[in-house]
């Protein structure tokens, strides 16, 4: 029963902290520019996704090894380095953007104070909850809270959507005509939104610091964990585009501010769905921040060989200081990039889009430990994660090829 | 009970593994490891290098050049007998305080510059390119293989690990990603044996003409 429950938590805290402000710039752009036409592309980032999570959490309970530990160990230090280098200015730009984010959503409600006012309050509560709260407590005060972002699927069903042109929309189909570019632009950003790197860094980070075992049955939570959590998280993403179809595709509105993903709720709920919806996005937006802050954190103390860890922090604060000082200045970075002014919702585009770069050479050296035999033993993958790994290593090479030319050429989605 | 061989690539197995000391606290990462002997003679892994004193000279340019004016000119040696086992980290059997690494007494301290006499870096190894007497190159060097003769088959180190060849051509590359070639481990088209190399050189491995190599 326990470890029903254990598992039910685990699963309720991945589905919250799936949706991050990538998930919902990209969705709610897809959705407004092309109808329900890009659906098909939320399936592929969750298998995506949720297989490599498997993974990594199935290495790190196996061999106690995160991912960059094994990044640096299998590919080597050189190209681990360049990994490294990605992956910190990647997941500085996904902090800056969420920071960001969540100021955005604090200028729904108090609109009269300066906006870089509220990038620091939003900076200053997110270090402060960190540098409180056990790492369970972050894991899961945030996943629960995101969880708020249910109101965006009531509002899909309530908004009496063709259910016709919905399941149209999961079949992949090549677009032609003027919007071509565009189009590829948003499938290549709906899949990386929901691949970012940062999430399995955190994950599989994670399972190390929670101390699972394959004795403890933590396998199965594992996978529980990775299947279901991001499966049910991908239920978000499309509620976002479906939302987006019907309201803002019409009309032709291109929601390129925050308050206009918060409007698909408020047309539907009024106040209600707005406080809704914008709670929500507060605690996914937050979540992502700590998740994406821990992330480098990780990276960097891992691939250094330094002590790591929130649950170490918080038993032995002088046994883990550069990886406290990592995330802290980490944060201070990403809050420096928002003082310059710059967009969010511009920062998000340009941080998942520079995700999809540095997604093979993660992923790689994940999948070659995930399959050798000398580390797994008998848990090493089965055909279904080999062959699932294989393609999806595949397809993120062709997509990381692509990524950049089509952010450029599309002057980032908007032609 | 009778000694058996166990054959191990330092490059896969050993190299940037995770250090964990004996209260299991991360203290660092191999950043390279140093090998006692030379060719003509039994080489052995003799210490683990930490530090970025260690692996600043494993950066490419213009990587290294960067680096190299900003990292310490020197690096932690851990001696191989502090090494208790080898699995997915290298275990110590001191703490890291006792070790040296995390203060600044100085205490197990190498200069980058001033290697101990004999002694060959792993990093350099599989910096090198293979090549024969008469000038003939046989591409990169991509692993080291040592073996240990133990009466313990598990991860305990208690015997010393001597370097009984390199990996060259496709060999390293198929065990990185699991692709181990069957056979005899100190055998094969992409083996040279350790007793074959002539002399170390700048980047250059001279071993004697292998026609098992073509």
């Amino acid at each position: 029963m326990k470890k029903i429950l254990q598992i039910a938590l685990g699963v309720v805290a991945a589905l919250g902290g799936f949706v991050d402000i990538g998930e919902l710039v990209f969705n709610t752009q897809a959705g407004a520019a092309f109808g329900y036409q890009l659906l098909w592309t939320v399936p592929i980032g969750v298998v995506g996704i949720a297989t490599y999570a498997e993974m990594c959490g199935r290495v790190a309970t196996i061999t106690k090894r995160p991912v960059f530990d094994v990044v640096r160990q299998r590919l080597g230090f050189g190209p681990g380095l360049i990994t490294l280098i990605a992956s910190e200015a990647i997941n500085i730009l996904t902090v800056a953007a969420e920071v960001g984010g969540i100021a955005l959503v604090l200028q729904l409600y108090f609109a009269d104070l300066p906006f870089r006012v509220l990038l620091l309050i939003a900076a200053v509560a997110i270090i402060f909850f960190v540098w409180v709260l056990p790492f369970e407590g972050i894991e899961r005060i945030f996943g629960y809270g995101g969880l708020l972002l249910i109101v965006y699927i009531v509002a899909a069903v309530h908004l009496h959507p063709d259910w016709g042109s919905v399941a149209g929309g999961f079949v992949p189909h090549w677009q032609t005509g003027e919007n071509t570019l565009i189009y590829w632009y948003f499938a290549v950003g709906v899949i990386a939104a929901a691949m970012v790197p940062y999430e399995v860094y955190f994950y599989s980070s994670g399972a190390v610091e929670e101390g699972w075992e394959e004795e403890q049955g933590d396998l199965m939570v594992n996978k529980a964990n990775a299947i279901l959590g991001f499966a049910l998280g991908g239920v978000f993403s499309v509620a976002l585009i479906i939302v987006a179809a019907v309201l803002f595709h019409p009309v032709g509105v291109n929601p390129e501010f925050l308050g206009t993903v918060a409007l698909g709720s408020q047309i539907s709920f009024g106040q209600t769905g707005l406080l809704l919806a914008a709670l929500g996005m507060m605690f996914a937006i937050g979540g992502a921040a700590v998740e994406g802050s821990f992330a480098g954190a990780y990276a960097f103390a891992q691939f250094l060989g330094w002590e790591w860890g929130k649950s170490k922090h918080a038993k032995h604060s002088r046994r883990a200081p550069g990886f406290t000082s990592a995330w802290v200045l980490l944060f201070v970075l990403a809050f420096l990039i928002d003082l310059t002014g710059a967009n969010p919702v511009l920062i998000t585009e340009y941080a998942v889009v520079m995700a999809v770069v540095a997604l093979p050479l993660t992923y790689l050296p994940v999948l070659l430990i995930a399959r050798d035999e000398r580390y797994m033993g008998e848990h090493r993958n089965g055909r279904l994660a080999d062959a699932l790994g294989f393609l999806y290593l595949g397809l993120l090479a062709i997509v990381s090829v692509v990524a950049l030319p089509l952010l450029f050429a599309t002057n980032h989605g908007s032609g | 009970m009778s000694a058996v061989g166990i054959h191990i690539d330092l490059g896969l197995r050993l190299l940037d593994d995770q250090l964990l000391d004996s209260d299991e606290h991360r203290c660092g990462r191999v950043d390279d490891i140093q090998l006692k002997g030379g060719p003509g003679s039994r080489t052995e892994v003799a210490a683990l290098l930490v530090g970025p004193g260690a692996w600043t000279t494993r950066l490419r340019q213009p990587f290294s050049y960067v680096v190299d004016g900003l990292s310490p000119d020197h690096m932690h040696v851990i001696p191989w007998s502090e090494v208790t086992a080898v699995g997915t980290a290298v275990h110590l059997s001191s703490t890291a305080e006792e070790l040296g690494l995390e203060t600044r007494d100085g205490r197990n301290v190498q200069w980058a510059g001033a290697p101990p006499r004999r002694t060959v870096r792993v990093s350099e190894l599989l910096r090198s390119n293979l090549a024969t007497e008469s000038g003939e190159r046989l591409g990169r060097v991509w692993d080291v293989r040592v073996e240990r003769q133990t009466k313990l088959p598990d991860e305990r180190v208690n015997e010393s690990w001597r370097v009984i060849g390199l990996i060259t051509g496709g060999g390293g590359w198929q065990e990185r990603i699991g692709l181990s070639p069957e056979g005899d481990p100190s055998e094969g088209e992409h083996f040279v044996p350790w007793d074959s190399v002539q002399e170390l050189g700048d980047g250059v491995v001279t071993i004697a003409a292998a026609p098992s190599l073509r």
